[in-house]
């Protein structure tokens, strides 16, 4: 009988209703040292009975750490994916042996990754980030779990990610303990809602190494057509479509912003409301009521200096 | 200004100086009840304030008056009413700059719209002031469930609800004792128009059939009535679950509504111009878009249909030779008669004033009027108030030329307090159509909102309204709160917790919890925009630099969780370790957060806060209108550099399009931006796919390794 802190729900068949208790007495007395041996295991690893003499804040000092070691690579269905007492292949995302069994697997398909022995969080992208998984329903069971992992990678990595799936139906209340408990261990928080997410969160997480930041930047340089597309979606209610709409039946802005409201209300997809609301939007001034142009171009004098200078007096007062 | 009508007199009696939320029938009117109301205060001694959005109606009201809008830069020093949108007031009255203990009322226009900033401007009145009254008013009574009244009545903390049903006893014995003379005339559908009808009706029941097998247990209340109703209150049916629906069931909704104004335009319009709305349904571009009914036989029928009407003997719109012979009998008469025909839509104007004047070349686009023997026509679109119009023309014949409840009422309540001359009124509409049936259903659905009212009402216990309204104190000290922030409803959740909210305009962050931890609020919405535009890059940036413990709080709710972008989302946290994420369910959730990070560390420097860097340019939001400020910024050439000058001296969309490129590179700043900009505005787009060629992508790598099977 094991239990990994991924199960998603009892009904996954590892643990029962019945079982539960003593598996939490068992987590209870590994904290103090208890060994398991692997042959109370249902023989799929070595490395699953080493999950929890893992999470011993001085692993090293143990004495069964150099046991855990020395044991032999795992059984040998995923002896070819495990390649644990090999060299450490850093291209490769790197994979705690504890999680073996952990649905998310199946779902890492587009890059390569390898068992490793060495590693302090569940799953490695990166020299410089770490994740660890966590199920909230065992978080529910086993809240100390994760406090003891969180020491094991406290100062391992500079981006720590605490993967979470989230599958607990009351989720509210530990969803506020897990963001204090980031927030505390500086931890960045991540949720996924299906095994397949958080395999995809993973399997990301290498992709992305190396990844510049473009894609989350500004883009300026994108060509006219795709920004005018991108302008004319400004005006509420005006959707892409739309906007290719009235560039292919007008042509240019020009001639967009000129066209008399019966024109407009004659394309496809234009009811006699948005035609008039994009007629009326392109015909507004850019100030607003009551700004004059003077307080506009003045605005723009002073905003190098510090125009917020009445807040601060109010926030004195 | 005409006398008052008996309901009026009682309704402003009613509502003078009381806690209230009154609930009338549309058409009947209030706002002249209104502006009565705010009348009588108009007076140094008192202050009033009228909260409001800025929208047409506030505007009239303001301008009647004689006081500047809530769009308008206020002073509550000079007493009277005066008019102010909720934000401002919320952070005025956060900042002590109205005298909330000294107001005399308050007084909330479109009480069905109170969003989040309206709460908590009333609850800080209520809080420093428990005297004064607040009045809240709203003519939607289809905007009110009973969840929602109690919801609104627990809002303005008051148990006092007035109906104003049009079958309230009062109104009835105001409204019959003159009234207008009636002429209906239906009118009879051609075959095909009718035949058309079934066509459409036809498919539109495809559409919610579809709909609603797409989603189980989602669409179960919809039915093809409710698709026909006004297309916002199919919105307003559709808004809980609209992040549910996939992108075919979208679709399927779009082509109701397309379908639907296709039954109205049949109705409205003559054969040509029905079948120009369908030309584009006919493209092999929508053919590939819509859902699917263009394969229906109906759909073929409607097409075919559609283009034997318009054929050599073009069907003339029923509607219209009525109208022309009610023209004809009316300016018999050697009076000089004014007619005023009222149609809903300014198109169907322009088309009837050709018809009318057989003059399809000349006719000026402006020209609202001809002369028929006599008699002058006039040819308008329904406005809400009619009143002005009314009283512009004065009119003694009236054809309303599309039914529609709110123009019925407002003749009656004109006629009411007109009593002379005696209007006659003539109601065009075609009998057993689905405009017929939208006319009634709209009354029905009125009547049923109220009755549902009525019911809540007598429902409605003493104190079942609590008016606790809480203590307003710092004890879990001090939050900054950009004033931008005030929209949302975390502002006011904080202040309930007992935290002293203040609001400052930030340049970094949406809150300033303590010295070291600042936070940017994001819904999943927001959260998706500002990754595309990589404006969130720039906040992120921006807090990592200026504060130790920089935090993005993420609201989501269950239907968000599929739209999350987890990918660009951990792209950030990649690029941003330090960055803390905060995952909320609800806005008291996030609440609860803040105010649990607040134990026990320093409160926000608010020097800091000042002096952090801005990524943004402030007050562009106060001086330029949202929407072209946006506008503007996406278009090819200008910058967040040269943003404001292109905005501020360029003037609008039209001065633009007059100035040469050297003009906008002067706007712009360098020649090239100028170049750019110039041959967007003018020039003819389209999609440019050379420069556009994206390199076809590369395929993913289908190699395992370790590969698990081998």
């Amino acid at each position: 009988m094991k239990i990994f802190p991924f199960h998603a729900t009892g009904g996954a068949g590892f643990v029962s209703a019945v079982e539960r208790p003593c598996v939490l007495n068992y987590l209870k007395s590994s904290s103090i040292g208890v060994q398991d041996k692997s042959d109370s295991m249902d023989g799929a690893s070595s490395s699953g009975g080493g999950q929890l003499r893992d999470v011993l804040p001085n692993l090293s000092k143990s004495k069964f750490y150099d046991q855990a070691k020395q044991l032999p690579p795992g059984d040998p269905a995923s002896a070819s994916t495990s390649k644990s007492s090999g060299p450490v292949n850093y291209s490769a995302l790197l994979v705690n042996p504890k999680q073996k069994g952990n649905p998310l697997l199946k779902h890492i398909t587009s890059v390569a990754w390898q068992f490793e022995e060495g590693i302090a969080a569940d799953y490695q992208p990166t020299r410089t980030a770490g994740i660890l998984f966590l199920s909230m329903q065992y978080h529910n069971l086993n809240p100390e779990y994760l406090h003891e992992r969180i020491k094991g990678i406290s100062n391992m990595y500079d981006l720590r990610v605490l993967l979470v799936q989230v599958d607990f139906a009351n989720s509210e209340p530990l969803l506020r303990t897990l963001n204090r408990i980031c927030l505390l261990a500086q931890m960045t928080l991540v949720l996924a809602w299906s095994a397949e997410q958080a395999g995809k969160i993973v399997e990301t997480y290498k992709m992305y190494e190396n990844k510049p930041p473009d894609m989350i930047m500004e883009r300026n340089a994108d060509e006219p057509y795709f920004q005018m597309v991108k302008a004319l979606c400004c005006v509420p209610s005006v959707n892409r479509a739309d906007a290719v709409t009235l560039l292919s039946v007008f042509g240019s802005l020009e001639k967009i912003a000129k066209a008399p409201l019966e024109k407009l209300e004659l394309c496809p997809g234009f009811g006699p409301a948005k035609a008039e609301r994009l007629w009326r939007a392109l015909r507004k001034p850019f100030l607003r009521l009551g700004v004059t142009q003077e307080d506009a171009l003045k605005a723009a004098e002073e905003e190098e200096g510090d125009d917020e200078e009445e807040d601060l007096n109010d926030y004195d007062g | 200004m005409s006398r008052m009508l008996e309901y009026e007199r009682q309704l402003l009696l009613d509502m003078v100086g009381v806690n209230c939320l009154l609930i009338s029938a549309a058409g009947l009117d209030i706002e002249r009840v209104m502006e009565s109301l705010l009348r009588a205060y108009l007076d140094p001694r008192n202050l009033v304030l009228v909260v409001g959005t800025g929208n047409e109606q506030e505007l009239r009201l303001a301008n009647a008056l004689g006081v500047p809008p809530s769009t308008q830069k206020c002073s509550y020093d000079e007493g009277g009413v005066v008019f102010v949108t909720a934000r401002v007031l919320v952070v005025d009255a956060l900042r002590d700059r109205v005298p909330l203990a000294n107001v005399t009322g308050v007084v909330m226009l479109r009480a069905h719209a109170i969003l989040a900033q309206e709460a908590f401007a009333l609850r800080l009145f209520r809080q420093r002031n428990p005297t004064g009254f607040i009045c809240a008013v709203s003519d939607a009574p289809s905007r009110f469930s009973s969840h929602n009244v109690r919801k609104v009545m627990r809002t303005i903390f008051c148990d006092n609800l007035l109906l104003w049903p049009r079958f309230h006893s009062v109104v009835v014995s105001a409204l019959s004792g003159v009234t207008p003379e009636v002429v209906e005339l239906h009118v009879k559908m051609t075959q095909s128009m009718l035949k058309i009808q079934t066509a459409l009706l036809e498919l539109l029941s495809y559409c919610v059939r579809e709909l609603r097998r797409l989603n189980p247990g989602l669409l179960d209340e919809l039915n093809v009535e409710e698709a026909l109703a006004s297309p916002r209150t199919l919105q307003r049916l559709l808004d809980p679950v609209w992040h549910q629906l996939g992108p075919k069931s979208r679709q399927l909704i779009a082509d109701a509504k397309t379908l639907r104004t296709l039954l109205r335009s049949l109705c409205q319009s003559d054969s040509t111009s029905f079948l120009a709305q369908l030309a584009p349904l006919r493209t092999a571009e929508y053919a590939q878009r819509s859902s699917g009914w263009l394969l229906l036989p109906a759909a073929e029928s409607l097409f075919v249909l559609a283009k034997g009407r318009d054929g050599n003997d073009k069907e003339i719109c029923p509607k219209w030779s009525a109208l022309a012979d009610v023209l004809e009998e009316e300016a018999k008469d050697d009076g000089e008669n004014k007619i005023l025909i009222l149609a809903e839509e300014r198109r169907t104007c322009r088309q009837l004033m050709r018809y009318l004047t057989k003059d399809e070349a000349s006719s000026e686009d402006d020209q609202t009027f001809f002369k028929k023997n006599n008699c002058l026509v006039f040819l308008e679109p329904l406005v809400s108030p009619l009143e002005p119009l009314l009283a512009a023309f004065s009119p003694r014949i009236i054809i309303l030329y599309d039914a529609n409840v709110v123009a019925v009422r407002q003749l009656e309540v004109f006629q009411a307090r007109n009593p002379e001359p005696r209007l006659r009124v003539y109601f065009v509409v075609f009998g057993g159509s689905v405009e017929e049936q939208l006319y009634l259903t709209a009354l029905r659905r009125e009547k049923d909102a109220f009755e549902a009212l009525v019911r809540e009402k007598a429902s409605l216990g003493a104190g079942e309204v609590s008016v606790d309204v809480g203590v307003e104190s710092a004890k879990h000290g001090i939050v900054l709160v950009d004033v931008r922030e005030f929209r949302s409803e975390l502002p006011n959740l904080l202040h309930q917790k007992e935290v002293r909210v203040e609001p400052i305009t930030l340049k970094v962050g949406d809150y300033i919890v303590t010295r070291d931890l600042c936070v940017e609020r994001k819904s999943v919405s927001d959260l998706i925009g500002s990754l595309n535009s990589g404006r969130l890059y720039k906040q992120a940036t921006a807090m990592q630099r200026n504060y130790k413990r920089p935090v993005l709080l993420i609201e989501f709710e269950g239907k968000d969780v599929a739209r999350l972008p987890m990918q660009r989302l951990q792209l950030l946290t990649l690029l941003f370790p330090r960055l803390r994420i905060i995952w909320s369910p609800s806005p008291h959730a996030s609440a609860e957060m803040l105010v649990e990070l607040k134990a026990g560390h320093d409160e926000p420097s608010l020097e800091h806060a000042v002096a952090s860097h801005r990524y943004d340019t402030p007050l562009l939001h106060e001086q330029f209108d949202t929407t072209m400020r946006e506008f503007v910024s996406c278009l090819p050439g200008v910058h967040s550099k040269n943003l404001r000058s292109v905005l501020s001296q360029g003037g609008s969309l039209a001065q633009l399009f007059t100035m040469d490129a050297a003009k906008l590179a002067e706007l712009t700043g360098t020649a090239a931006t100028g170049q750019s900009l110039h041959s967007a505005l003018h020039k003819a787009l389209s999609p440019n796919l050379q420069a556009n060629y994206v390199k076809p992508k590369k395929q993913p790598l289908k190699r395992k390794w370790p590969s698990k099977k081998t």
